[in-house]
């Protein structure tokens, strides 16, 4: 799964998601892709679970592209603890999306083979999603 | 040098509110520039919508008939660039540039492969590396985008920079050894051939050894 090599701290504070992708929301190297329609996080396994959904309605040929990378760190307090004494232990790590975000591109396959692994894909997405392609 | 019509109008109000108003009315704010000189105009959505279908084109010439104001009623132009919502795709903004026929002018041109190549058929996958390219030219040898023969393009071969055709005064920006387009050899061929090279790798010094031996 997709992590950072090595980060400066452990944990960080959560901030705001507001405004639009303007960075990262063309198509840069695939003929299609999946676009997020809405903010939200991304996590390492989800992003894997889509990889592996995309790969597998593909099988052989066509190329595909991660747009996103989960760096920033998730926290999680243990089961039945009670409020305070700190910010909970790292447990994943998450890509934070905004919407018009490029997620993933494909090409070398036909539009509808693309399509349909791009939508079994969002379904492993937590956010809204459409697809769009370079000649859309 | 096909030409395209659209109309605009000078703009009065400028300022990020008044062009939420005039997008909610269904314009397009834009501003038409050339050498130190620029006024502000706005042109009808669906009609710049329907010129563009899909993809802006930056290498296209718009005869730009502006109404009100002072301007030139005629004016020839390019987009030189545009403005999207990253959301819904729309576009929020236009620059036109004013070209002057007689001055030669730098942009981009969208490439397009034509037909299906021999690589292709035999499995491999044809990568566009450059959807765009980068051009010099006098508008009238603009091309609106550059098509690409890949019908003979076989495995693992690519067209470069260098091979696409020029006419009149059309010159291409980019590194001549760019590659343009290639066909990429299928994984699965490719392992096949490291699988083939490797036992013949061995035999070879199997048999260098044994001559050592003797």
């Amino acid at each position: 799964m997709l992590m950072p090599k090595r980060t400066k701290f452990r944990k960080l504070q959560r901030g705001r998601m507001k405004g639009k992708a303007f960075r990262g929301s063309t198509i840069s190297f695939g003929e299609f892709a999946l676009k997020s329609m809405e903010c939200g996080k991304i996590s390492s396994k989800q992003i894997e679970a889509a990889r592996v959904a995309i790969s597998r309605k593909v099988k052989r040929g066509g190329k595909l592209w991660i747009r996103i990378f989960p760096d920033y760190p998730a926290t999680k307090k243990p089961a039945e603890t009670r409020m305070g004494k700190g910010k909970g232990n790292p447990e994943g790590w998450v890509a934070i999306i905004k919407p018009g975000r490029i997620l993933f591109e494909i090409a070398g396959v036909s539009e509808d083979l693309a399509k349909d692994a791009l939508r079994l894909a969002a379904f492993k997405l937590p956010v809204k999603t459409k697809i769009t392609g370079i000649e859309m | 040098m096909k030409t395209h019509k659209l109309t605009a109008q000078i703009r009065k109000e400028t300022g990020k509110n008044a062009c939420s108003r005039l997008r909610r009315s269904g314009f397009i704010p834009a501003v038409i520039y050339t050498h130190g000189k620029s006024e502000v105009v706005q042109v009808p959505g669906g009609e710049f919508g329907k010129l563009f279908k899909g993809k802006i084109s930056e290498s296209v010439i718009i005869d730009l008939e502006v109404l009100g104001g002072s301007a030139e009623k005629d004016q020839k132009v390019i987009v030189k660039s545009y403005q999207l919502n990253p959301v819904t795709d729309e576009v929020t903004h236009l620059d036109f540039y004013k070209v002057d026929l007689s001055e030669k002018l730098q942009t981009v041109v969208p490439v397009s492969t034509l037909g299906t190549s021999k690589g292709e058929r035999m499995g491999g996958m044809l990568d566009v590396v450059e959807r765009e390219l980068e051009i010099e030219a006098l508008p009238a040898d603009l091309p609106e985008k550059i098509e690409i023969d890949v019908t003979n393009l076989d495995l693992g071969h690519s067209i470069y920079v260098k091979d696409l055709p020029v006419s009149g005064s059309l010159r291409f920006l980019a590194d001549p050894e760019r590659i343009v387009v290639t066909v990429l050899v299928p994984k699965a061929a490719k392992e096949e051939e490291v699988a083939e090279e490797a036992p013949a790798e061995a035999e070879a010094t199997e048999s260098a050894k044994e001559k050592a031996e003797e």
